[in-house]
């Protein structure tokens, strides 16, 4: 009888000590799952902010170059324009009031109509330099050859190039964002990078379109310079993001800029 | 003997509590608040239904069946609406159908058990709530969403050791009395749970409705 007791209060002590552990064991594991949220949840908030301040950055790169661009056709207006209408007025007015003799009179006529022509040609290089017209009516291919061709008369830099691009592959908006990529390398490696050669492919390859970019200029590194140069690269950036695309750009200094990108 | 009697009645005041206050907040909520919340009315009308019965020294052991199969059953929809996985709908059907089928086998056989503690009913209704229990937290873990999380935890935590509990409570009559004072103690416990979870999430009134 007390054999059965005793072991009887065992097996009751097994099963009260078991419980308790498991109870142990179940508040253990709960206090481990929260606490790992805690911090997975912490971790994804960073990741949040990151991305989101990433995207501030960007729209402020928009913001400051609209501004830029915006002064400098302000700019080119009033230096290019304005003033040669400036001059056609004065000789109109001089054409009426001045009392000319008619040899004048035709010298003043010359005049305006050279000054207007300058003019024009002015606007039309104005209105050429913010939008050629030939990336609308002719497509991505024809603006890039005349854009080189353009660099390549004006001698200020050499650029040899491949390009291989089927007609419309990409939307107008699509081809556009590229154009102005290429742009904005250019210009990056001659005011910043002093180059003098370029070399430009535009190739299809492995069913993806492929612009590889490389440049013999001084070259840069992340933390050097002007906010300009950080914004112009940032520009791209937020381009390369329209285009879904991917874009890695690697320099050196005096080893010249080395750009891929792919879409 | 007052002992367990006080344990008792605390566990069906708390009990009592929640169903009031989840009763007071059941508007604009969504359905897996209402199986919560059917959940705990169910439970209290069985609770109440066997203290009657005991009262009247009526053997009330049928009625376990009901309770532990009840909250299979709803606790199953609960996990059903909850639990984000496309292979959990299919898994709650079958678990259903299999529990339902095997029960009714069992029943068929020997009809006599109506009347006694069922262990493998017990088993078979409580372990896929341990299960379903363990992967609600376990999807929780990435997830800032708050709802919940305390009912779930206490239900894991109750039902894991209840299980254990009742499952040695046959051996003797000696150790029943602590089993069962041990139930009582893990019950109240879990209602506690319970009541926290009202507190935290579903006192003041959702103004979106994001479930």
């Amino acid at each position: 009888m007390k054999n059965l007791f005793s072991q009887e209060n065992q097996i009751v002590t097994i099963v009260i000590i078991s419980v308790l552990l498991l109870l142990l064991m179940s508040v253990a594991l709960l206090l481990f799952f929260f606490f790992s949220r805690k911090r997975i949840i912490e971790k994804e908030l960073e990741k949040t902010a990151l991305a989101l301040k990433h995207q501030k950055d960007m729209i402020y790169a928009t913001i400051v170059t609209q501004e830029m661009e915006r002064k400098r056709i302000a700019q080119d207006l009033h230096d290019d324009i304005s003033s040669k209408l400036n001059v056609i007025l004065l000789n109109s007015n001089f054409l009426i009031d001045g009392e000319l003799s008619a040899e004048e009179y035709t010298k003043v006529n010359k005049n305006i109509i050279k000054v207007s022509k300058k003019a024009l040609s002015s606007a039309r290089q104005i209105a050429h330099d913010l939008l050629p017209a030939i990336l609308e009516e002719f497509g991505l291919f024809s603006a890039i050859e005349e854009l080189i061709d353009d660099y390549n008369t004006s001698k200020k830099v050499t650029i040899v190039s491949e390009i291989e691009y089927p007609k419309s592959y990409l939307g107008k908006t699509e081809e556009l964002h590229v154009f102005r990529i290429i742009q904005e390398l250019i210009n990056n490696s001659i005011k910043h990078g002093k180059a003098t050669n370029i070399e430009l492919d535009f190739i299809f390859k492995n069913n993806n379109l492929v612009l590889s970019y490389d440049d013999n200029g001084m070259g840069f590194f992340e933390n050097e310079d002007s906010l300009k140069k950080g914004l112009g690269m940032k520009n791209i950036e937020s381009r390369v993001e329209l285009l879904n695309g991917k874009f890695t750009i690697k320099s050196e200094i005096n080893k010249g800029v080395k750009a891929l990108l792919i879409i | 003997m007052m002992n367990t009697k006080i344990l008792i009645y605390i566990g069906y005041l708390f009990l009592l509590i929640n169903v009031i206050l989840y009763f007071i907040s059941r508007r604009n909520k969504a359905m897996a608040y209402k199986v919560l919340y059917s959940y705990l009315l169910y439970t209290s009308v069985i609770q109440a239904y066997s203290h009657v019965l005991a009262t009247q020294s009526i053997n009330n052991i049928f009625l376990s069946h009901y309770y532990f199969v009840g909250q299979f059953f709803i606790l199953s929809v609960f996990f059903f609406k909850t639990l984000k996985n496309r292979l959990i709908k299919p898994t709650v059907y079958l678990l259903i159908l299999m529990v339902s089928a095997s029960l009714f086998v069992q029943y068929f056989i020997n009809p006599s058990i109506y009347f006694k503690f069922n262990l493998f009913e017990i088993l078979i209704t409580s372990i896929p709530i341990i299960i379903y229990s363990f992967i609600f937290l376990v999807q929780r873990i990435s997830n800032p969403e708050k709802k919940f999380n305390y009912f779930i935890s206490g239900l894991f935590i109750y039902v894991l050791c209840s299980t254990l509990l009742f499952v040695a409570g046959n051996i003797s009559s000696e150790i029943k009395k602590v089993i069962w004072r041990a139930n009582n103690i893990l019950y109240i416990l879990f209602q506690v749970l319970i009541f926290i979870e009202w507190y935290r999430n579903f006192r003041k009134k959702r103004l979106i409705n994001l479930n």
